[in-house]
């Protein structure tokens, strides 16, 4: 029987260090390994024994392109802990800084990493030969996330501004406007994006996939709501680790996680649009429907449309902070520990992102859990491999080579993220 | 002239404190410090006719070895200068800036080889040593350069 087996040792163009693995035998698929060999990073270790207060600067860490995810998680696992409610203007703040890392990492993935794929580049560097002028205005684009995170809280990377309770400092109002003229021109563009996302060739590929991500009852979800899917789920973030499961797969230092009933499921932006077609504003529901990508979407490649859907709305969403902008009359609400528990989850550009800690009386942590979004992509993206390699099998190997690492990128990947947490035991005898 | 590189990496601050050394004499116009975000760099060299950067890198020689790479015609070559998994490095900023046509016309690139990367460790001594080589050199380049060009060094 005749033996084929894809390999690729390095994947380039996602975050972090990975292989992949696929065997076939004929016309079966029998193996398809997603390898993730970055080192582990032991975060949730680590973090034993620190105080309430330094979890969101040290799990900021754990990212560069999704600081703000582990940010925000933390400070609502914390506040949940300690019974504090962060409303009101400091709210919108929150939601005004994840916009602006929406944007900066979507703008990433949709120009730089994935787009390639679509137009037979081998990167952007290649592609930005022939597209130059569309990479500058992403990388314009992509400025105006940045600016917005450094305005916000101090830098565009690991920003130090965000604390449990709120904000060490609130910007002031000349601050926010200064970042208005340069979002004006981004609305344009990112509906620009939109339009010229759709416009790509996508593989005929479709799958029946659980989607999971928050849902809030007003808004698109961001920092709050409940874990909802398509096929039932419908449970408070308290309830994560009653319905899910993180398991560990011999060939990967990240864990991979699974819904106990039904197994693997699928976050990030497909989940979130089709959960919450409805939350969007309606301009933007109406250009959905014009470019022809429906309110559900059950083909990931088309992923590179929802991140630009969803660009637009962090732009507009943005915006709408900005100019109803009045500084609070405090940066934070005061916070006052106590023995507890608390569970967090937000929308990080890739998914939802759950963090839970157990804290002591002093408000020191005693146990940390973080279950970032690639890790719970990891079975789909293995399945998602199987399925496509079973039936595009006629295409020569180099071709259907591309189209698997195309289809590992549809996910946005983070591996960094993802392996921040395997668990390391000593067994002394 | 552009300093590139992590100020708390060991010998990866070569790059910015090289900058540092000449931000007082020559100003934010002429100098600049860059973590090496290639949005970020490319905006830094955006509309100047020529630009100098200084960063550490390693192809397997002594520490401390200074070398010069001209990449206003030829691509820098990318296996030398370490690359973050986040971004595309020195070498690949060049080159997207290159296809989007807006290298400036002369690049002139210091590699200071560098020993270690650890975090938050002193600058190995041979690589302090290069670093004031460099500074020298950059700040006589500088003060050679009319006054009107300055600004656009």
């Amino acid at each position: 029987m005749k033996r084929r087996t894809i390999k690729v040792d390095e994947l380039t163009r996602v975050e972090g260090e990975g292989a992949m693995h696929i065997e076939m035998r004929g016309d079966e698929v029998t193996d398809v390994k997603l390898t993730i060999y970055e080192p582990p990073r032991f975060f949730e270790g680590f973090m034993q024994g620190r105080d309430y207060s330094e979890a969101p600067d040290i799990t900021a860490r754990i990212c560069g392109i999704c600081p703000v995810a582990y940010q925000m998680s933390s400070v609502y696992a914390m506040e949940d802990a300690f019974g504090v409610e962060v409303d009101g203007v400091l709210r919108e703040l929150r939601r005004l800084l994840y916009c602006g890392e929406w944007i900066e990492s979507h703008v990433l993935h949709v120009y730089l990493l994935h787009l390639p794929d679509f137009l037979g580049f081998e990167s952007a560097i290649h592609m930005a030969k022939d597209h130059g002028e569309t990479v500058a205005k992403a990388l314009r684009l992509k400025k105006a996330g940045n600016a917005i995170v450094s305005t916000l809280a101090g830098r565009e990377i690991h920003p130090i501004n965000v604390k449990v309770g709120g904000f060490y400092r609130a910007p002031t109002k000349q601050e926010l406007g200064g970042l208005l003229e340069e979002l004006e021109w981004s609305l344009g563009m990112a509906e620009e994006m939109v339009r010229f996302t759709a416009g790509l060739s996508f593989p005929d590929f479709e799958k029946d996939y659980e989607f999971v991500a928050l849902r809030h009852p007003e808004e698109y979800p961001c920092c709050e709501g409940k874990l909802v899917s398509n096929r039932g789920l419908d449970i408070p973030i308290s309830e994560f680790r009653e319905h899910f499961v993180e398991i560990h797969e011999p060939h990967s230092t990240a864990l991979h996680c699974k819904l106990k009933e039904r197994g693997m499921y699928f976050v990030g932006p497909l989940a979130r649009y089709n959960l919450n077609f409805d939350k969007l504003p309606e301009n933007i529901q109406e250009l959905a429907l014009e470019i022809g990508l429906g309110k559900t979407c059950r083909n990931p490649f088309k992923g590179i449309i929802i991140r630009s859907v969803e660009t637009l709305y962090a732009v507009q969403e943005a915006l709408r902070i900005i100019k109803s902008y009045e500084p609070p009359a405090v940066a934070s609400v005061p916070v006052e520990p106590r023995e507890s528990v608390g569970h967090g989850c937000t929308e990080a550009p890739r998914g939802i992102l759950y963090h839970r800690y157990e804290l002591a009386e002093d408000g020191s942590i005693r146990h940390a859990q973080i279950v970032p979004p690639t890790a719970q992509n990891l079975p789909t993206i293995e399945d998602d491999l199987r399925q496509y390699v079973t039936q595009f099998m006629a295409l020569p190997d180099s071709e259907l080579k591309w189209q698997c690492e195309q289809a590992v990128r549809n996910y946005d990947p983070c591996i960094s993220c993802s392996t921040h947490f395997l668990k390391l035991t000593i067994d002394r005898k | 002239m552009i300093g590139v590189g992590n100020r708390y990496r060991g010998d990866d601050a070569a790059g910015p404190v090289v900058a540092e050394s000449l931000l007082e004499e020559f100003g934010a116009e002429s100098v600049a410090t860059c973590d090496g975000d290639p949005g970020a760099l490319i905006d830094l060299w955006s509309g100047r006719r020529e630009v100098v950067l200084i960063d550490a890198m390693i192809s397997g020689g002594s520490a401390g070895t200074i070398q010069r790479f001209d990449v206003s015609e030829n691509p820098l070559p990318a296996e030398d200068f370490p690359v973050s998994t986040h971004a595309f490095g020195l070498a690949g900023s060049i080159e997207l800036a290159r296809g989007m046509s807006t290298l400036p016309a002369s690049v002139v690139i210091y590699g200071i080889e560098a020993e270690q990367f650890e975090r938050g460790a002193a600058m190995s001594p041979r690589v302090r040593a290069s670093v004031w080589e460099v500074s020298r050199k950059l700040a006589r380049r500088l003060r050679a350069a009319p006054p009107r060009e300055r600004s656009h060094v």
